[in-house]
């Protein structure tokens, strides 16, 4: 019986955040993200019905799918899952083609200029900080602690009890059962 | 609330025209071939044709990627869940195939090898006219693309403006083999049989094909309509290019001028009760108003698919 092999995930408890954009700036400077783009950012949801109506903001960002469309869509393979369950491009295999950023139901990805290398920006779950045993850029800015990054795979880790709090998937009805997960907002 | 950005732009718009342009004629002059129809002259047009169009829209298609540089790695890695990536590997063969099969109909070639040469020709046709409209179908999350109906309305869409195509390459040949050709070299070495021009009753079997086609093509835009209305998300995909985003260019350009239009000048031509002279404007008129509607068409919704994904976001 060897270790179990890591499966990094991330919950965004939206009850949480308040919608500051520090996560969406601490991601653009830790990973040189090209000027006017940003592999997270905030979107602000409303909903009941009026009188009942609230409003609530929520970081968005890849949610690195277990079955993901844009892995299916890619021509050349060079979006991939890597070992950890994430979803990556590798450049060298990148053409550059733009069907990932359009397959992607979540609209997370969005291409670079061609002087900016070309690439779909995407977040990585900062895995080159989870390697180092660091947290992500936009969960040790988070001014109100609504992110939390851990490995899914171990039972005891902190992760996993916010898992027990209510955390569910974005969009189930897509089946790509991402590794990212939201504690839905209650008013 | 956020900007549109979009992904693809006219370049796309002009490849999947020009896929189509290829395919539509590559399917005529197979099919012609294979039933040996007496005429050798569509056969000869549309194989002479049929490479080109699509090697234009490759040029596109380099020319959109973000990585041009990098092109050539779609040719050498594939993913057999990615319709691109059978894609790339069909418009790699197919215009190898289509510029041999073009060799073979110029040299009067008739050995066994033209005769499997002539079914991949067909096979590759119908490969990359399919392609050019699974490619936005298979996009399963864009309520505007994600329909089954798009590869059938671009499949059939491509057999016409093919027919077209043949029709005015025809068309410019004559015109260019009798004002200019014949006055530059000796009369001996164009001898009648073996001209390219069409006649009449060509013109008329490529138009009256045209007509029928307009007719399904309004079928079938008219069941895709239905078939947004019918879905859930139908409020974004009908304000694409129905009831708003670019709905002045489909509703004029794509359904009046690429669609009705030739289809009544169609039928004025083939119920043979105008006049040569208008009979004649009509047969360059009618390829023309259908190709620019193909055009139009694939643009709408190359465009209009790409505005829902602002609204995408929010919908949950």
């Amino acid at each position: 019986m060897g270790e179990k092999k890591k499966r990094w995930g991330k919950i965004v408890d939206l009850n949480k955040c308040v919608g500051c954009h520090a996560c969406s700036i601490a991601c653009v400077a830790e990973n040189k993200v090209a000027n006017g783009k940003h592999r997270t950012k905030i979107i602000e949801n409303e909903e009941g019905i009026f009188p009942n109506v609230y409003r609530y903001t929520e970081k968005w960002s890849c949610n690195h799918c277990q079955n993901a469309p844009c892995v299916d869509a890619c021509p050349t393979k060079a979006s991939h899952y890597t070992e950890w369950g994430t979803v990556e491009v590798k450049p060298e295999l990148c053409i550059g083609c733009g069907y990932c950023v359009l397959a992607c139901p979540y609209r997370v990805r969005m291409m670079n200029e061609r002087h900016d290398g070309g690439l779909p920006e995407k977040c990585t779950l900062c895995l080159h900080r989870l390697e180092k045993g660091l947290k992500p850029a936009c969960e040790t800015t988070c001014i109100a602690g609504a992110i939390i990054t851990g490995d899914l795979n171990d039972p005891n880790s902190e992760i996993n009890q916010w898992v027990a709090k209510g955390a569910v998937e974005r969009r189930p009805d897509l089946a790509t059962h991402p590794n990212v997960f939201i504690i839905p907002f209650r008013r | 609330m956020m900007e549109h950005v979009f992904t693809w732009n006219y370049l796309i718009a002009i490849y999947l025209f020009t896929a189509g342009l290829s395919s539509g004629a590559a399917i005529i002059a197979s099919i012609t071939d294979i039933i040996n129809h007496t005429d050798e002259r569509i056969k000869r047009v549309s194989a002479y044709l049929a490479p080109f169009p699509v090697m234009l829209g490759l040029a596109c298609l380099v020319a959109d990627l973000h990585r041009p540089l990098n092109f050539f790695k779609v040719l050498i890695h594939y993913n057999p869940t990615s319709v691109m990536s059978w894609g790339a590997f069909f418009l790699l063969v197919f215009p190898i195939i289509a510029v041999v099969y073009t060799a073979m109909v110029y040299f009067n070639y008739d050995g066994a090898l033209r005769k499997i040469t002539v079914w991949l020709e067909l096979v590759l046709g119908l490969a990359i006219g399919i392609y050019a409209g699974l490619l936005l179908a298979a996009i399963y999350n864009n309520p505007v693309w994600s329909n089954p109906l798009i590869v059938f309305l671009f499949f059939i869409s491509a057999f016409s403006t093919g027919a077209c195509m043949i029709i005015l390459g025809g068309k410019l040949w004559d015109t260019f083999e009798e004002n200019i050709l014949r006055k530059i070299i000796p009369q001996e070495w164009l001898p009648a049989e073996k001209s390219l021009a069409f006649d009449h009753e060509n013109i008329r079997l490529l138009i009256s094909i045209d007509a029928v086609i307009i007719i399904i093509e309004l079928m079938v835009i008219s069941t895709i309509i239905i078939s947004y209305a019918l879905r859930p998300t139908g409020e974004i995909a009908l304000g694409a290019f129905i009831t708003g985003g670019y709905y002045l260019t489909f509703w004029f350009g794509v359904m009046l001028l690429g669609l009705i239009a030739p289809l009544i000048l169609a039928l004025m031509e083939l119920q043979n009760k105008v006049d040569d002279s208008i009979s004649s404007i009509i047969s360059w008129v009618e390829p023309v108003l259908i190709l620019f509607g193909g055009f139009l068409l694939r643009y709408v919704i190359v465009y209009g698919g790409q505005l829902v994904y602002p609204i995408l976001t929010f919908y949950k």
